[in-house]
């Protein structure tokens, strides 16, 4: 079911006190006989929740109506798991990229030997969060097995999941603010002031990590920002994060063709299947500069406003990352599709971030790490990169250890991120290709990543405007469709809400009427992208995020895909036996 | 035959809300029609751009980005407010509608200059407006009287007592049932998302009227507005593809103001299968979202 309930679980969910500390029983150091009681309810009516939703097969797996049942009953529960978490919570925030990120993060962690509760499926507003940890506590509603809680959050509730971790918060994510969800979220300057909010909340063992290359990001540092004239007289003052702020961004990225990256920027060289991305069409934020309100320059660009950027005027500019990661686009293996060779350098000075239990810190603290990694990534994409830096750079910050093994290939799958799926001999071993398109910068980079794929040979979009998608649509105008008009072998069907909408988008476009088909029911649409094409080929299927769900829903129920409750579910084998059957361990 | 000239302004910084979309449309209509048409970007609004561009497009942007516009607009407003006397045809949408005003009052009582060049202003307010929309418009306003000039005057503000308050002139016109559309109505369909609340002063009239949504202020059910050839509304979504009667009115009116007529226009170029199809589409969901029903189903939604 998803996150339809977005806009008021996200403002009045009682997580954590929004002023104080929150101290939960940890402060206290005992367990509150009432509260607990209180919470095992909850726990317990969660858990049936979700078996119900299950045997029923109904409402999607349930990823975020157990944890509304158990805010309802114990509005702290977020705050309380959050203080009885061994070593800490990581949150992952920023527009797009989140749920990758988090999914390194949750692996790389799990690497090392700790043990992880995250919301794996992408739920990350209160209900999805409270969902995640409900399902991963002892029958008693206590989540003191696990090590570290990886949390995906929304923009908007970023600062209540900061709030109600308090001195537990280890490690703040920004991925980037790129436009997205107008309807909900107003503007990218909100967006960056809620977040600005999470990280001022932070405490001060934990660390701030930003993408370098988003210049709206880096705004989020206030250090920078101290003396600027466009600061003082903001609005929302707050007041500096005392964690340690700590950058990654991309260094050399180019293609291995040979030629490749003469007469252009490279950054569009870097773009897989050779479209570069044609200036005035392209949507970007945050180009103006933080401190004199002019127009940023961009000696480089690797998508949207993401790049080296300067300011002409003041002289504001990108700081310098302390990692970063040098790509090559290759095939990771012959017959593979594009990935990444990517060296990733890390800085010298690494300390882990020290641990509030006592003994923690130096358990951790000896490692040494070498000045640089080479691995392999198998996902094409310029976003991908900055996923694993920034995953990498996070596990590193916190644990003194580099996750990564030099030569590995890596291999992201996630849910509905350019996930693939292979169709059975019933479809002719056709391929779709999964991927969430939620705002236009994710669907220029989801296009663009594919448009040089000679296997796809048609694109299925599906465009809902519910609440978890975001009501307003006007998004899909601003994305660059050149990719679909210039591949006239595709062809293109709608479905959705708002299947009409895409389809009159993709005709101004310039896509002949001919090669667009509009098919209200999902089933008939797949059928008609996925039979149109010679066996053995692939399609791209775009979807909204209650449109992913849909058509998750739709291939589970041929098994053509785990149910993707089991993306959450994927614990380690400890929790797996409380996490299962919730009612037989009760 | 010179081509059909569409600048949009600002694209970068005043393109919030994929107003993108309403260039394209523009261009795909006048090909319809065979007419030429040029599509261009304009980072900053100047004189020569002003007397190259037969329909300007002005979006809405974040509140930052808006504030930096205001300034130029203020830098240009004889310029502008020339142009349009000469009949240059403006779409402006959201922020753009409420720059091309008097004022904006912030929450805080702040009054924040606009080009000045549409007698209407801004009170912010809350909660924000936000959801589909359904009006029914007037077009063809060259057979309406001839619009009252926004006075020098008036657009210094000295006689701002009589502009505030609730327009009485522009809400008489538009009462009424809202039922069925009426004569030489077309129906428009948007999405709105707009905090401010705009008032229209003497001489401006409304797009249209309110069918299902908030419109100007969600109090007279008036939305948008007209003066001249130009157009201000907080319809997007982008408005101009779901609503081609729209763009063709524009089109005809910048046809109109260099002397060209197409007999073929008057008679409403039919809208294409798509563009009738999204249309019906977002009708059908302003008016689910209006209903009891839909309003109870909303409250649900989190259950299904």
């Amino acid at each position: 079911m998803g996150e339809h309930q977005g806009k008021r679980s996200g403002a009045g969910g009682p997580v954590g006190h929004p002023a104080t500390q929150p101290m939960g029983y940890s402060e206290a150091g005992r367990w509150r006989p009432r509260q607990a009681l209180r919470l095992a309810l909850a726990v317990f009516v969660a858990k049936l929740v979700r078996w119900l939703t299950r045997v029923l097969n109904r409402g999607h797996g349930g990823t975020s109506l157990p944890g509304r049942i158990v805010l309802s009953l114990a509005p702290d529960a977020i705050l309380l798991w959050m203080q009885q978490l061994r070593r800490g919570v990581v949150v992952v925030t920023g527009t797009n990229g989140k749920t990758s990120t988090a999914n390194l993060i949750r692996l790389f962690l799990r690497r090392q030997g700790y043990r992880v509760v995250a919301n794996a499926s992408g739920a990350n507003l209160l209900g999805g969060v409270a969902t995640a940890l409900a399902l991963a506590t002892d029958p008693w509603g206590r989540l003191r097995s696990a090590d570290y809680a990886v949390i995906e959050a929304d923009e908007r509730i970023s600062e209540r999941i900061v709030a109600a971790a308090g001195v537990k918060a280890r490690a703040l994510v920004v991925t980037n603010i790129l436009r997205d969800q107008l309807d909900r979220l107003a503007e990218p300057e909100l967006v960056r002031q809620a977040i600005g909010r999470a990280a001022s909340r932070l405490p001060a063992t934990a660390r701030l990590l930003l993408n370098a290359d988003d210049p709206g990001v880096v705004q989020l540092a206030t250090s920078n920002l101290a003396d600027s004239p466009v600061s003082s007289d903001s609005s929302d003052r707050r007041a500096p994060s005392s964690a340690t702020t700590v950058f990654y961004g991309l260094g050399e990225v180019t293609t291995d063709r040979p030629g490749a990256t003469a007469g252009l920027p490279r950054a569009e060289a870097a773009m897989p299947g050779g479209e570069a991305a044609s200036v005035d069409t392209e949507v970007r934020d945050s180009e103006t500069c933080p401190a004199c309100g002019s127009q940023l320059s961009f000696a480089l660009r690797f998508y949207s406003h993401l790049g080296f950027y300067e300011c002409p005027v003041c002289g504001w500019r990108r700081p310098e990352p302390a990692w970063t990661a040098d790509a090559t686009l290759v095939r990771c293996e012959p017959g593979d599709d594009p990935g990444w060779a990517v060296a990733v350098h890390v800085p010298d000075h690494t300390e882990p971030v020290r641990g509030v239990l006592p003994g923690e810190a130096a358990a951790t603290a000896s490692a040494s790490l070498p000045d640089s990694v080479r691995v392999k990534l198998a996902a094409a994409g310029v976003h991908q990169l900055y996923n694993l830096l920034a995953a990498v750079a996070t596990v590193a910050e916190l644990t003194g250890r580099l996750p990564l093994q030099a030569g590995e290939i890596i291999r992201p799958q996630v849910f509905g991120r350019m996930e693939k799926v292979a169709l059975g001999a019933e479809w002719g071993h056709r391929e779709l290709v999964l991927a969430l398109t939620k705002n236009p910068t994710g669907a220029n980079q989801n296009l663009r990543t594919l448009a040089g794929d000679q296997r796809v040979r048609s694109v299925m979009f599906v465009l809902n405007d519910l609440a978890a998608d975001g009501r307003d649509i006007s998004w899909i105008w601003d994305v660059d469709w050149s990719p679909v008009v210039a591949r006239t072998d595709w062809t293109l069907v709608a479905t959705g809400r708002r299947a009409a909408e895409a389809a009159l988008c993709w005709h101004y476009a310039g896509v002949a009427t001919e090669r667009i088909q509009v098919q209200p029911s999902l089933e008939t649409a797949m059928r008609t992208a996925v039979e149109s094409i010679p066996p053995g080929s692939r399609c791209l299927a775009l979807a909204t995020y209650t449109g992913l769900l849909q058509f998750r829903h739709l291939l589970a129920t041929r098994h053509w895909v785990s149910w993707y409750w089991e993306q959450d579910d994927q614990t380690d084998p400890e929790q797996d036996s409380g996490l299962l059957s919730p009612l037989t361990s009760m | 035959m010179r081509s059909l000239q569409v600048v949009q302004l600002a694209p970068e910084r005043l393109g919030l809300y994929g107003d993108r979309g309403n260039a394209i449309a523009l261009t795909v209509r006048a090909q319809r029609l065979g007419i030429l048409c040029e599509r261009h970007s304009a980072e900053h609004i100047d004189g020569q751009m002003l007397a190259q561009a037969d329909i300007l497009l002005i979006g809405g942007g974040a509140d930052e980005a808006q504030r930096g516009i205001a300034q130029e607009f203020r830098q240009y407003r004889r310029e502008l407010a020339a142009a349009i006397d000469d009949g240059l045809v403006v779409l402006a949408i959201c922020g753009g509608y409420q720059l091309l005003g008097l004022y904006y009052r912030t929450a805080g009582g702040d009054e924040l200059p606009g080009a000045g060049v549409l007698n209407i202003w801004t009170q912010a307010g809350t909660p924000r407006l936000v959801g589909n929309i359904v009006t029914y418009a007037r077009l063809e306003f060259s057979n309406f009287p001839a619009p009252v000039v926004p006075t020098e005057t008036a657009l210094r503000g000295q006689n701002r007592v009589r502009l505030r308050g609730l327009p009485g002139e522009a809400s008489e016109q538009f009462t009424g049932s809202c039922s069925s559309l009426g004569e030489r109505e077309v129906e428009l369909v948007g999405y709105e998302n707009h905090s401010g609340r705009t008032y229209l002063g003497e001489g401006v009239r409304p797009l249209g009227r309110v069918v299902w949504g908030f419109g100007n202020n969600g109090r007279d059910r008036t939305e948008g507005a007209v003066w001249r050839h130009v157009v201000g509304t907080y319809l997007h979504g982008p408005v101009l593809p779901k609503n081609p009667v729209l763009a063709d009115q524009l089109i005809l009116w910048a046809l109109e103001r260099r002397g060209e007529s197409f007999p073929g226009l008057r008679g409403d170029l039919p809208a294409m299968d798509w563009e009738n199809l999204a249309h019906q589409d977002a009708v059908q969901l302003a008016r689910r979202e209006a209903s009891v029903l839909g309003r109870i189903g909303r409250r649900l939604s989190w259950l299904s």
